[in-house]
């Protein structure tokens, strides 16, 4: 059985970012697919998620969400743990999401360069075996780009629910952990509001 | 002064123009107009009041705090000098001044009592210094403009820093007495709510510091009891008032108990707790903040939402189920990604779903499972679609709306006057 862990859904969660765990967990709901969403709140449980990413590296989903200044410098005790968390991940090619100020949790912060929010429109990328676009928002300019991929793991500064407004990418993502999706009726209704997010202009 | 004579009669040329082809409206253009052509004119307006100037800012609760601070002084004496809701960056207190303001610069008045945004208080007081401030919370909210809450706990810090005479604090929030232990030999007294009401009804969504708690200081005012809702006693001086608040919820408590304890500040030995209390029990709600309208002879709940702590707060006080609902998220939400970190179980279905993110909010609702009829972002077919369903069998219908929403919706309803459409 395929699981979802979403870290430190309290405190990694300031705009919604811990919620891709949750779009994960209802698209496997909708297509009929068992699963578990775990949610990890201590050293413990995060060594725990450790454990499971070694015994079914491909059997586990990981998201590590957005937190505030204060959140992150709360997690420092636990810092270490989510940068082994990581590189394992990404030498087993265990699938994840890490979103914005989470990315500085696992090591791999970007520079950032003053606040600019602003719609992400239709952003074109090429990485092999990924979508070729994506749409979000975000609030600071950053060096490199706003969306890569590392191994099995996408690394965003595009914050909030990012699975859900790039259904494409989530089914990726979870074709990766094994699991192919066929469309249900609540995916269709998902697609008739995305049509129209997507033709909503840049900012 | 004369100076600003010329640009004042320019804003005003605008602003009349812009009513003539615009009813109903509404424009931020005399204000901008005025702002380039005569910048200075702002600071001395505000310096022109002989009793000085009063902030009240904050993340949420600065609309109703304020009006019933205003109503509270007013009623002890003083004529008082405010600013609409929506007014409250720089432009807007512009374009108030296009409004009010002499020839010469000058607003009639005691005192100015206003309600400021975070950011834009900072850069106010920094021309302007303040006489007395109140700083109702930090919270989760706007954090595209924001990006971090620690941020805004910084700015209000700094507005805190430069009040000339008191500051007055929320007892409640481990931002603002983060923000009380920076001011050391400044006079600042503390409203709350007791512990044991906070417990039960859950809180005031403030946003977390995580790190470990500070002690509550010692509260001067406070909220000792909360029934139905409405019905809160504030103790104060070991005395003990009743009060009706305007509209439902412990948020709206805060907000009469903080503008009791800056008005007891402000006006020192004339304040008189009976009026004050009077006064309280007679302010009604601040547009949208759980107003009852009329539209088409049936009674109508506004709701505004603003940030992620209101939206939670208001659908934990929706009055039982509910039988009509629509929900509006317009442009003004700019990045609609808050919308999931709400709790949505107490919205057992939509009815209508509309705005400019319209299908941004239908896509939240759907994955957190809130079923929804109807989702258009074209408000005008939504507002028919919504008011033509036939009259609820119990209760009333209720809008759900940011602020956007409810500006365009008081137009296309016939709410002409720009003080309903703005507030």
């Amino acid at each position: 059985m395929i699981t979802i862990f979403r870290l430190f859904p309290a405190k990694l969660n300031l705009n919604g970012d811990a919620e891709n765990a949750n779009v994960l967990s209802k698209r496997l709901e909708w297509a009929g697919v068992e699963h578990r969403l775990v949610s990890v709140t201590s050293q413990r449980e995060l060594e725990a998620c450790l454990d499971e990413v070694e015994k079914e590296p491909h059997r586990c989903v990981v998201v590590i969400g957005h937190g505030s200044l204060a959140a992150i410098a709360s997690l420092t005790p636990e810092a270490s743990t989510f940068q082994t968390l990581y590189n394992r991940m990404i030498n087993l090619g265990t699938p994840g999401i890490v979103v914005s100020s989470g990315l500085g949790l696992v090591g791999r912060a970007a520079k950032t360069f003053g606040v600019s929010s602003s719609r992400a429109y239709n952003l074109k990328l090429a990485i092999p075996g990924w979508p070729h676009s994506a749409i979000g928002y975000f609030n600071s300019q950053v060096v490199d780009s706003m969306l890569s991929v590392e191994s099995n793991v996408i690394r965003t500064y595009l914050h909030g629910p990012f699975l859900a407004r790039n259904p494409d990418w989530a089914s990726e993502l979870l074709r990766r952990a094994g699991v192919e999706l066929g469309e249900s009726s609540q995916e269709q209704a998902a697609n008739a509001h995305l049509e129209k997010i997507w033709e909503m202009p840049d900012d | 002064m004369l100076r600003y004579w010329p640009a004042l009669l320019v804003g005003r040329v605008a602003r009349t123009l812009i009513r003539l082809v615009r009813k109903g409206g509404g424009s931020a253009l005399p204000g901008v107009i005025v702002s380039k052509l005569a910048p200075g004119i702002l600071w001395r307006v505000l310096n022109g009041f002989e009793q000085g100037l009063v902030i009240v800012t904050g993340s949420a609760g600065k609309s109703t705090t304020t009006k019933m601070l205003v109503a509270i002084a007013r009623d002890h004496g003083l004529t008082v000098f405010t600013n609409p809701s929506t007014a409250n960056i720089l432009q807007g207190f512009y374009a108030t001044i296009v409004e009010k303001a002499s020839f010469a610069g000058r607003i009639a008045g005691d005192i100015a009592i206003l309600e400021m945004d975070e950011a834009h208080a900072e850069q106010l007081s920094r021309k302007v210094a303040p006489r007395q401030v109140t700083v109702l919370n930090v919270l989760e909210d706007q954090l595209d403009r924001f990006v971090d809450p620690a941020l805004v706990r910084q700015d209000l810090a700094l507005v805190a820093s430069r009040a000339t005479d008191s500051v007055i604090l929320n007892a409640d929030d481990q931002n603002t007495i983060m923000i009380g232990a920076e001011l050391a030999g400044k006079f600042v007294s503390w409203f709350g709510i007791d512990l044991g009401i906070m417990n039960t009804f859950g809180g005031l969504e403030t946003a977390p510091t995580y790190v470990d708690p500070l002690d509550r200081p010692r509260v001067d005012s406070e909220v000792s009891s909360y029934a139905n809702l409405t019905e809160i006693e504030i103790s104060s001086e070991e005395k003990r008032w009743q009060v009706n608040l305007p509209s439902r919820g412990l948020h709206f408590a805060l907000d009469a108990v903080a503008a009791f304890e800056s008005a007891r500040r402000l006006l020192g030995s004339r304040f008189e707790a009976s009026i004050a209390t009077k006064t309280l029990n007679e302010v009604p709600p601040v547009f949208a903040r759980g107003e009852m309208v009329q539209v088409g002879g049936e009674d109508v709940e506004f709701i505004l939402v603003q940030n992620p702590a209101s939206m939670q707060l208001n659908l934990n006080n929706l009055p039982g189920n509910p039988e009509q609902i629509l929900f509006g998220i317009g442009g003004d939400v700019h990045d609609p990604s808050w919308l999931w970190t709400v709790d949505y179980s107490n919205l057992k279905h939509v009815d209508v779903c509309t705005g400019y993110n319209a299908h941004e909010a239908a896509l939240t609702l759907l994955y957190k499972g809130v079923p929804v009829s109807q989702t258009t972002d074209d408000l005008e077919h939504a507002i028919k679609s919504f008011f033509a369903l036939p009259k609820p069998s119990t209760g009333h219908k209720v809008v759900i709306f940011s602020a956007d929403v409810m500006r365009r919706m008081r137009r296309a309803l016939g709410f002409w006057s720009p003080e309903e459409v703005e507030r």
